[in-house]
């Protein structure tokens, strides 16, 4: 790709690739896949048909499919017709895809014709427009051209390009809205730092409504690379899982650290060798150390990369490629700014957190997201003013985040604001606590809640270990005013709608077994 | 060595997910009925409990979880081999 060439719109990606590669594998799939040279010859179709439909632009619409190809199609689809894409899984809850469908009230919905959802009820005043009608049939060639390109003309990179919802703390979807900008400045990055270019072949995990889907999709488009949509159902099976990786001869991955943790944990990589795979990304979670270790004694001479940052500045601000040894209970750090980004950490007093100073995260820059989607209220809470500006309108994400950098300039994640407490007189992350508790070999998943009232830090864990031995364990890396004061087995976990430890649970069991 | 039933295997599959439908044929993952949070926080561990085994991981295959039936297979060879 030609740096020096100025890119306004996301389809310039798939353009030039047509360009070059039109060939080649773009997204493969288990029943199908799509060259460049036929993906853009159906954006354009499915663009110009929608425009025709629509005779709007700047207007959400939905792609209500599961995870697989044509989605993607449809994705690229929608932008050329001049209008913003939303995802919506079609076997997410029904509930919630009401919620969101409330909220956005797109101009029409994509869908393929066999697969049933639960929209089908209760919303009929909003168009359905069938994957299959848009991608087929007779089209005027000049017609189209004219009409995609006057629509091109008139897009500009600061239009939004995608709305990805996650979920609120108090239970209602956020939407947050992206910019063709951002995702082409996100792109960027993902392809100078991780050296992307046309040999890049990515093996998707992450769903297609999940932010970390945003570097797979676009650092594979703007290289011209190829994105294998793995199957499901592999992640249940790390042995054949990993033989997909080969067989599909996957050399990028970019996953949660659940999934590397299964394959560590089922000493899968004992089995089956991965001689192409080469670069190891990992978001969304905390990477338990110990796991990662597995992976990097078996594969030593990969790049592994701990990434940061929340769906609402494009996916990503902060990022550490590991560079030395790790021991088991050393968090990783999640690193320093992307390049032509800003993450600071700001104290309790307003002021920029020195070295070794607990803080606020706070991100800025082209990758910051415009807020939530018909949302005001809880986009100024969360999109506020720069606290170290007071002379111009500076829009930073606030991310409720608490930091430390240690005293290589590196970030460490310390928790959620929420999950601080005060605990015999000191504050405390619950976080920290858990870390420590997951660097214990036989502990599987692991959670702390506070008892205020009893002053009780509980710990909840799921693994064959027994109290004492985690006690000792613990004793070696914490504090003892940082010791559980309680510890509860549980034969699993209790987890919530985005597969995270559903700590409100948690928390509202114990109370209530303590009521008894 | 009291055989492997389906109706236990049904049984431990109801408790993980009590709105399924289950017959001894039934596509668990096509279904929805697991998947990879299920299957290793939730049915290992009870299969592993009920049967007094431990899972290897050449054991986690698809056509071994792949309906009620295929489960009782599995784990009634992986007991005679244990």
């Amino acid at each position: 790709m030609d740096n020096h060439k100025t890119v306004y719109n996301v389809l310039a990606f798939i353009e030039d690739a047509a360009e070059q590669y039109a060939d080649k594998a773009a997204f493969q799939a288990e029943n199908g896949q799509i060259t460049y040279g036929q993906l853009l010859e159906q954006v354009n179709r499915m663009g110009y048909r929608l425009s025709v439909r629509l005779s709007a632009v700047r207007k959400p619409i939905v792609v209500l499919m599961e995870k697989c190809v044509e989605c993607l199609v449809a994705f690229f689809a929608v932008a050329a017709s001049g209008n913003f894409y939303v995802c919506i899984d079609s076997k997410m809850a029904p509930e919630r895809i009401g919620k969101i469908l409330e909220n956005l009230c797109p101009a029409g919905i994509v869908k393929r014709q066999a697969e049933p959802s639960a929209v089908e009820e209760g919303y009929q005043d909003i168009p359905v427009f069938f994957y299959e009608e848009l991608v087929s049939g007779q089209t005027d060639l000049g017609e189209m051209k004219a009409a995609l390109q006057k629509i091109r003309e008139q897009m500009i990179d600061t239009d939004p390009l995608y709305v990805l919802y996650t979920s609120g703390s108090t239970g209602i979807p956020k939407g947050s809205v992206i910019s063709h900008r951002s995702v082409i400045a996100y792109a960027d990055w993902v392809t100078r730092t991780f050296h992307i270019n046309h040999r890049s072949i990515f093996g998707s995990q992450t769903p297609f409504y999940f932010s970390m889907s945003v570097l797979d999709i676009y650092a594979t488009v703007r290289n011209a690379a190829t994105l294998q949509i793995i199957p499901k159902k592999l992640f249940s099976f790390p042995i054949k899982l990993l033989e997909y990786l080969n067989e599909k001869r996957v050399n990028t991955i970019y996953w949660v650290p659940s999934a590397l943790s299964i394959v560590a944990d089922w000493r899968a990589l004992d089995y089956v060798e991965v001689p192409e795979l080469h670069t190891i990304l990992f978001a969304g979670e905390v990477m338990p150390t110990r796991q990662l270790n597995i992976w990097r004694s078996h594969i030593p001479n990969a790049l592994y990369a701990n990434l940061f940052g929340p769906t609402e500045i494009t996916d990503i601000g902060l990022y550490h490629i590991l560079d030395r040894e790790y021991k088991n209970e050393e968090p990783i750090p999640i690193g320093k700014s992307c390049r032509n980004m800003d993450a600071f950490a700001i104290n309790e007093h307003g002021k920029l957190a020195e070295i070794g100073e607990t803080g606020e995260l706070y991100f800025r820059g082209s990758f910051v997201g415009y807020g939530y989607y018909n949302n005001m209220e809880k986009t100024r809470e969360a999109f506020v003013q720069n606290p170290l500006n007071p002379f111009y309108p500076e829009i930073v994400y606030r991310t409720g985040d608490l930091v430390r950098q240690n005293k290589n300039g590196e970030f460490l994640y310390l928790g959620r604001r929420d999950f601080q407490i005060k605990h015999m007189g000191y504050r405390i992350e619950l976080g920290e606590i858990e870390a420590a508790v997951n660097a214990f070999e036989k502990i599987e998943r692991a959670a702390c809640i506070f008892h205020s009232e009893k002053d009780h830090i509980v710990l909840f864990y799921q693994g064959k270990a027994q109290e004492k031995e985690i006690l000792g364990f613990l004793k070696e890396f914490l504090p003892s005013y940082m010791l559980p004061n309680e510890m509860i087995r549980l034969r699993s976990m209790p987890l919530n709608a985005n597969g995270k430890t559903d700590r409100n649970l948690l928390k509202e069991n114990y109370l209530e077994e303590k009521a008894k | 060595m009291r055989q492997v039933q389906i109706e236990d295997i049904i049984r431990i599959l109801k408790e993980i997910q009590p709105l399924g439908e289950y017959a001894e044929d039934t596509l668990l993952f096509e279904e929805g009925y697991i998947d990879s949070l299920t299957i290793f926080d939730k049915l290992l561990p009870r299969l592993e409990e009920a049967y007094e085994l431990e899972m290897e991981p050449t054991d986690l295959l698809p056509e071994h979880f792949e309906s009620p039936g295929a489960i009782r297979t599995f784990i009634t060879k992986k007991r005679l081999t244990a």
